[in-house]
């Protein structure tokens, strides 16, 4: 168990003024078993109400409009989570996370991948498999910024064994799926990282358990969980349409501590 | 029904138009077609070129074929037809079925004729059904905001058409006398600046008995500006 | 003597005074633009929807039965979709197997949890059935996400009261002209508070005219997505004066350009957070988003089961007897057997992906079958039925077409059947396909009422 406060800022500029501009935000943690928010506050920059909602995955959605024309959108997320990655209270986990999703379909070479990465423990639990597969993508992949975008499928980032957290993940995700064990692509923030990060968790049976497949490690209580779905065009962090402009510049900072 | 978007406002106002563009323009079209059976001076063409009508062509049926018939022509017949179609359809609900159909009739007709023997004949039907519709939609077009759009549209584009061919412009105080008696019955939004602008040069003393080419280019660009 | 054909035409054809009317309502219909909209090699053209004068004829008692059968079947899938996006009951028990219940397409984890307005998912749902020769109806697809074709009988039939009124004096046909009214009792019934609105795609939508037709009709207000705007969870009309709130939309565009911000993020149409207004309960949304998870064509196979374990009775209506490669059985009865079958991608709608075993060349057909083997999820296979032939007039005389009928059953309030429906024929002789961007035409539907 651990104290994180988290402060986390995304800054758009647009290269002209944009208006009826139309979003979703999904900045804010949630409390879930193996984290409790005792603190959250969301301020978006031009002002405006925001609605709370659910979405069909769980996440909380913060939505709003601004119908003025603006060239700057901003919002920024602080609080205080209290995060506890070993609770043991069970959860389902829903169907749709066993099957392969638009971003993670995996060609034949990702289910041979697997089956090879995996004939020495063919019968080992999901926690053994999912470490397994995370360190051999690891030592496999070289984490190289620009290679992927977005829009990258864990197949094509797979083919160039290149990405970042995103393909990781995407990839980890398409062989666990493969493998039968259900997976689910998660966004959140870390402790001494600039910027959001994107793991995996899997589903043992009776829980869910995070692996970072990007730095090969098991989720511990300097990772605070922001989104999940199926892949990762299911939970966005911000999503928006408006009229007018076009993005320019993004900026992101994320300062995740402890208090002690 | 009482509701109406700016994209149906805008749509009523050009079916208006278009409507009214293509009964102008087929009457001016066998006017000149007559006149040009006599013509010896090589003026055939008329006050066409005023419309914009600008082929080249010195084959008579050619020409007038163009006139009606070329839908890549924008001052064609078919094209100001297609156009009020092209309007229409968007607006079912607010017009109803059987309003609608005369337009789809018009619209047909000009088909039929293109391939007819005596194509100027057989377009008799568009101005059937023109007038058709304008009786239609005073009938059944129940919502009165609607109805006065189209009707202002059909006005505005008489004003443009005679002031363009110096046509009939005595008649232009009377036609803009109708216009004010709904253009505020429409919830339509206006230019009010430019609607007084047009009636301080229609009901001017000297309109139209000394309007010069450029009264007319005036009053032109000042209709223009109405519904922006 | 008379061939098998004409005695089959005059055993059925009651009704031969239409037929010289045909070529007059098709004038009438033209005239109100009865059209429908087909892509074809990338452009955009309006077809006229041929329609033949001679009606399907349904007696009395047989009406009662389908009737029955229809509204038992909807209620069915109603309760299987409140299921399949709450509690998952009924694939907890067995009788949906997960594999089929979440690997449809149709269905949209992002409508999980979401209870629509009055509980009800299918509004207007399509039932596509067909008749046997020996008079048994089967039921060959449930369409239940935006089914279209009622406006099409709907307005042929003034026109054909219009040129026969002697047959509809001593005919007892109920009357199918009120279907706006039950359309707008349906969106009155869900209606969160706000108005009406029918939502097109815009005029270059297949069914255009249909969305423009029932919105005069259900006096609803017609709209294209731009003119919709979401604002504090609540759906608006723009107006140009104020902006209307609308409480049902009845909207006839496909889940994933629905809103942008939810479904298809490339989509360039669609009402940006409209799932926010549904999700609030602000808005009803005519048929409910992710109604696709039961009109798969593997769904299908599923339905009669769905009747017995929701409802405790026993299905009224037949399917049509279909395999599941699915299931290792099946799958060897296909593979032997799939030159007498239909088989189905479930992947594909409008009758594109519909292959008959016994049209194609024995290599096409071992290619099909292997590809079966590599993806059964992906198919089903029928046995062909040989449905009944309805007497149309093609070509100057009258000759027998296969004919399906869409029924529509509407459900608010309560759940009723439109007396009447959609009558497709195919156009070529021997032909099944008949669907109307396959060349098809179509024909009233006669209810009688004794």
């Amino acid at each position: 168990m651990r104290i994180l406060t988290y402060s986390f800022e995304t800054v758009l500029h647009m290269d002209s003024a944009v208006s009826e501009h139309d979003f979703v935000l999904r900045c804010q943690p949630m409390s879930t078993f193996a984290q409790t928010v005792l603190d959250a506050q969301t301020v978006i920059t031009p002002q405006t109400t925001l609605s709370q909602q659910i979405d069909g995955f769980g996440n909380l959605l913060q939505i709003g409009r601004i119908e003025s024309p603006h060239d700057v959108f901003s919002f920024v997320s602080t609080g205080m989570v209290v995060v506890d990655a070993a609770d043991e209270h069970p959860e389902l986990a829903h169907p749709i996370y066993k099957r392969p999703s638009a971003m993670t379909q995996p060609t034949a070479e990702m289910i041979a991948y697997a089956r090879d990465v995996l004939r020495v423990i063919p019968n080992a639990r999901p926690q053994a498999k999912a470490q397994a597969l995370s360190h051999a993508l690891h030592e496999k992949m070289s984490y190289t910024p620009g290679t992927t975008d977005v829009e990258t499928a864990a197949a094509d980032a797979f083919s160039q064994m290149s990405g970042v957290c995103q393909d990781y993940a995407h990839i980890l995700i398409a062989l666990l799926r493969a493998e039968g064990i259900p997976a689910r692509y998660v966004n959140g923030l870390i402790v001494g990282e600039g910027a959001t990060h994107a793991w995996v968790e899997f589903h043992d049976g009776v829980r869910w358990h995070g692996i970072d497949p990007t730095n090969d490690r098991a989720i511990d209580d300097t990772y605070i969980a922001i989104s999940h779905g199926r892949d990762f065009t299911d939970c966005p962090i911000e999503s928006g349409v408006f009229r007018g402009g076009a993005r320019q510049e993004q900026l992101v900072s994320v300062i995740v501590g402890s208090e002690q | 029904m009482g509701t109406l978007s700016l994209e149906k406002i805008d749509h009523l106002l050009w079916l208006g138009r278009y409507v009214e563009r293509s009964y102008t323009t087929l009457r001016f079209i066998t006017v000149t077609y007559d006149k040009a059976i006599d013509s010896t001076d090589g003026n055939w063409k008329g006050q066409l070129e005023e419309l914009g009508f600008a082929s080249e062509t010195e084959n008579v049926l050619e020409f007038f074929r163009d006139c009606l018939f070329n839908e890549a022509n924008l001052c064609s017949l078919a094209h100001s037809m297609g156009a009020a179609y092209d309007n229409a359809v968007m607006l079912r609900d607010v017009l109803g079925t059987e309003s609608l159909s005369y337009v789809q009739m018009a619209t047909d007709a000009i088909k039929a004729a293109e391939s007819s023997e005596s194509p100027l004949l057989d377009l008799q039907l568009v101005q059937d059904n023109i007038m058709a519709f304008k009786g239609c939609i005073d009938d059944y077009v129940a919502d009165d905001a609607s109805r006065n759009i189209i009707k202002c549209g059909i006005s505005v584009e008489r004003i443009d058409l005679y002031a363009r061919l110096s046509y009939r412009l005595d008649s232009l105080k009377q036609e803009t006398h109708r216009l004010a008696s709904r253009i505020d019955r429409t919830g339509a939004p206006y230019d009010k600046q430019a609607f007084k602008d047009l009636i301080d040069i229609v009901f001017a003393p000297s309109f139209p008995e000394s309007a010069t080419y450029e009264t007319l280019g005036k009053l032109l660009s000042v209709v223009a500006r109405i519904f922006p | 003597m008379a061939t098998k054909q004409e005695q089959e035409l005059d055993e059925q054809t009651p009704y031969t005074d239409l037929v010289e009317h045909t070529p007059k309502i098709n004038q009438q219909l033209a005239r109100y633009g009865v059209k429908f909209g087909i892509y074809k090699d990338g452009t955009f053209n309006e077809r006229l929807f041929p329609f033949d004068a001679i009606p399907r004829v349904i007696e009395a008692s047989t009406w009662k039965s389908l009737e029955a059968g229809l509204i038992q079947r909807v209620r069915a899938l109603n309760l299987y979709l409140a299921d399949v996006y709450g509690d998952r009951q009924i694939i907890a028990d067995g009788v949906v197997p997960e594999d089929f219940a979440f690997a449809s397409s149709g269905y949209l984890p992002q409508c999980e949890g979401i209870t629509p307005p009055g509980g009800i998912y299918s509004h207007i749902s399509g039932i596509d059935l067909v008749e046997g020769q020996d008079g048994t109806w089967y039921v060959l697809e449930d369409n239940l996400r935006i089914p279209s074709g009622a406006s099409y009988p709907l307005i042929a039939r003034g026109l054909c009261r219009r040129c026969d009124a002697g047959t509809f004096r001593t005919t007892p046909i109920v009357d199918n002209r009120d279907y706006g009214t039950r359309l707008k009792a349906v969106m009155d019934s869900v209606n969160t508070g706000g108005a009406n609105v029918i939502l097109t795609p815009g005029r270059y939508n297949a069914a255009y005219f249909e969305h423009a037709y029932l919105s005069e009709k259900a006096d609803a207000i017609l709209a294209e997505p731009k003119e919709l705007f979401v604002e504090n969870e609540t759906l608006f009309y723009r107006d140009a004066g104020r902006n209307l709130r609308v409480g049902a939309l009845y909207r006839r565009l496909s889940d994933e350009y629905l809103d942008p911000l939810c479904f298809c993020a490339d989509s360039l149409i669609g009402v940006p957070n409209l799932m926010s207004a549904y999700r609030a309960g602000n808005v009803a949304i005519i048929n409910a988003p992710g109604n696709g998870a039961a009109d798969d064509k593997g769904i299908y196979y599923f339905v009669p089961k769905m009747v017995k374990y929701y409802l405790g009775e026993e299905p009224i209506l037949k399917n049509a007897p279909t395999y599941l490669p699915f299931y290792p059985d099946d799958m060897a009865y296909v593979q032997e057997h799939a030159d007498t079958l239909v088989i189905k991608d479930v992947a594909e709608a409008g009758g594109y992906g519909v292959v008959f075993g016994s049209e194609l060349e024995p290599e096409k057909l071992n290619d099909l079958k292997t590809l079966i083997r590599r993806e059964p999820r992906r198919f089903i296979a029928q046995e062909v039925i040989d449905f009944k032939r309805l007497p149309t007039y093609i070509g100057g005389k009258l000759v027998p077409r296969k004919a399906d009928l869409r029924a529509f059953v509407l459900s608010g309030a309560e759940t009723t059947v439109w007396p009447s429906g959609l009558t497709r024929y195919s156009r070529v002789e021997g032909s099944a396909v008949v669907n109307s961007s396959q060349g098809g035409g179509f024909k009233d539907t006669w209810v009688l009422s004794r």
